[in-house]
């Protein structure tokens, strides 16, 4: 029995997505790539990181950027210890957000994700995960638990939380 | 990054791989493409580890087939980015079709025992209870399965944690006795153990008495074989038997499959993979499965989270200083898959065990209905969840069906040798 698709969102935007080439996104299977996200997919996480961490990473200048930037490859390197078939969901996931028209009618957010504001990044996180569709709900969770796994496993994150790191033995 | 360097601490896993414990990395290029054996088993956790350690004990010659990677004291750094994606399955991310339920699991040698955090019940008497009365299984009452918890508790060094509650426990107990809720101590399967709490990490300092300190050295001692980062990819049935296991090396992140492939031909093969890997692999298998039983009847613990001074996590949740602030919030919640985070471990059943073949997987005594040198020896036994931490359970069933085998082949094996 497949596991079911984690976007399954019709024939539509099926096309879509293999006319957008997005098998290109993800890794060879067997090759060690460092880098899984491609360059659309990381401005997609860049843009949902301060949303969704709001409060948590600094709130300006270049320690705001550093935590971004970490707890954006922090992201790349769990999605690069999923098993392939979660892979290509999180795949499918970045693809559709990284194509203007599904961005501004799935996600409701306006403006290329490189250029979205806070606000209107965190009011589409809010959208998802209060959506009465299961899907958009479960996408919010795997954006949420990546985000959260990438900055919380960050040293940088710890002092915020009062936490000194594991002991020394 | 030597924050946490403790590689002066005793490492028996290091220890006896420097010497010469017979263990293959699959993920590594290789000659060997057969292995022979007495019996092969499929995955190194509760049930395995316990198997290969009874079979070698036996004298039988023993083959252990390991999705995960071998690591021990001086790799368990206490860090969450490292530790889940290497100990866990899915990177700790496995999830329900639905994804409404995120499943923990152990992938790695020891399975979830080497991940645990060693709360050691035995199986509850009214669940042993239940399952003679409604799933037929006779020999499985709480008097004649005490010699097996008896046998484990005492391999496995489990005994009630003496040491004092911390704040946040002692807090527990105090509110349990408060609202008149029963509380006690919980057994654990340690030696040495230094309250450092990151169980779930693997422990740095080798308190957990488990099959990656326990069973699978004993059975290395002995002569096994190790394959690790090793997918079982299928039975090879001939008849109403099993001729082979075809193995297959994970790549080199060991989260999808490489290309070095090796066949396992054995006498006997036991399932040991878990509540998923189990039936998984049954079904890869195409073992005759009539009834449809195979990979049905799956069971999870499932917890929601919250957390301490009354922070509930959930979609709507914020701070709650007020037990009836938060008491008001918790019933406004939603009960819903993909609003409330519901986690579990403990997979169970799947693979049942019961002496009706309509039902049931496999016998009492741990062997397929259907194919007759076919064993299943983890949690996927389970005709029903049984409603405690189940390692101490598998621990001793596993024990009793692998001491069965071992009886099973042991005069023909005596004969031919």
């Amino acid at each position: 029995m497949r596991r079911r698709t984690f976007l399954a969102v019709g024939a539509a935007s099926a096309a879509a997505l293999a006319a957008a080439g997005w098998w290109s996104w993800l890794r060879k299977p067997g090759a060690v790539a460092a880098r899984v996200l491609d360059d659309d997919a990381s401005a997609i996480v860049a843009a949902i990181v301060p949303a969704m961490l709001a409060g948590a990473v600094p709130e300006t200048g270049p320690a705001r950027a550093t935590a971004i930037r970490e707890v954006v490859a922090g992201v790349d390197r769990a999605i690069s210890g999923l098993p392939p078939h979660a892979r290509t969901e999180i795949g499918e996931l970045f693809a559709l957000l990284a194509l203007a028209p599904a961005r501004r009618a799935f996600a409701g957010v306006a403006s290329p994700w490189s250029e979205a504001s806070v606000d209107e990044v965190a009011a589409f996180l809010d959208r998802w995960r209060d959506s009465g569709w299961a899907l958009k709900r479960s996408a919010y969770d795997a954006l949420h638990q990546l985000i959260i796994a990438a900055w919380y496993g960050n040293p940088r994150s710890w002092p915020s939380i009062g936490y000194d790191g594991p002991p020394r033995l | 990054m030597a924050d946490t360097n403790h590689s002066s601490l005793p490492d028996p896993v290091r220890t006896g791989l420097a010497a010469g414990w017979k263990v293959i990395d699959l993920s590594t290029p290789g000659d060997a493409t057969t292995l022979e054996c007495d019996v092969a088993i499929v995955g190194s956790g509760a049930g395995g580890g316990v198997a290969a350690e009874t079979l070698a004990r036996a004298g039988l010659s023993v083959a252990i087939v390991e999705e995960g990677p071998l690591r021990s004291s001086s790799d368990f750094r206490m860090r969450e980015a490292e530790a889940y994606p290497d100990l866990y399955q899915e990177s700790a991310a496995r999830k329900t079709a639905d994804k409404a339920i995120n499943i923990l699991q152990g992938r790695c040698v020891g399975g979830g025992t080497t991940v645990n955090w060693t709360s050691s019940f035995r199986t509850p008497e009214r669940t042993l209870l239940h399952w003679v009365r409604q799933h037929g299984l006779a020999a499985y009452t709480p008097e004649s399965m005490a010699p097996w918890f008896e046998k484990m508790e005492a391999r496995l060094s489990i005994a009630p944690w003496r040491v004092p509650p911390n704040e946040n426990n002692a807090a527990l107990a105090k509110g349990a006795q408060a609202r008149g809720i029963s509380s006690g101590t919980i057994r654990r399967n340690v030696e040495g153990c230094a309250n450092l709490g990151y169980c779930g990490m693997g422990c740095p300092v080798n308190a957990k008495r488990a099959p990656l300190t326990v069973s699978i050295p004993e059975a290395l001692a002995r002569g096994a074989t190790l394959l690790t980062r090793a997918r079982a990819e299928r039975l090879v049935l001939a008849g109403d038997r099993v001729a082979a296991l075809e193995v297959r090396g994970m790549d080199a992140s060991g989260t999808a499959p490489g290309t070095r492939r090796l066949t396992v031909r054995a006498r006997a093969f036991v399932a040991a993979a878990g509540a998923i890997g189990t039936p998984g692999l049954l079904l890869r298998s195409g073992t005759p499965d009539p009834y449809g039983v195979v990979g049905k009847r799956t069971f999870l613990h499932p917890v929601v989270v919250s957390a301490a001074q009354v922070m509930l996590i959930h979609g709507d949740g914020t701070a709650y200083a007020v037990e009836q602030d938060a008491r008001r919030a918790i019933d406004a919640f939603a009960l819903a898959p993909l609003h409330t985070p519901v986690v579990s471990a403990h997979v169970m059943g799947g693979a049942p065990m019961g002496p009706d073949a309509r039902r049931a997987v496999v016998d009492p005594s741990g062997r397929h209905h259907r194919v007759g040198n076919l064993f299943v020896a983890d949690g996927s036994l389970f005709p029903t969840s049984i409603g405690a931490n189940p390692q101490l359970s598998i621990y001793a069933i596993a024990a009793r069906i692998a001491d069965g085998i071992a009886t099973d082949l042991l005069p023909a094996g005596a004969a031919a040798r």
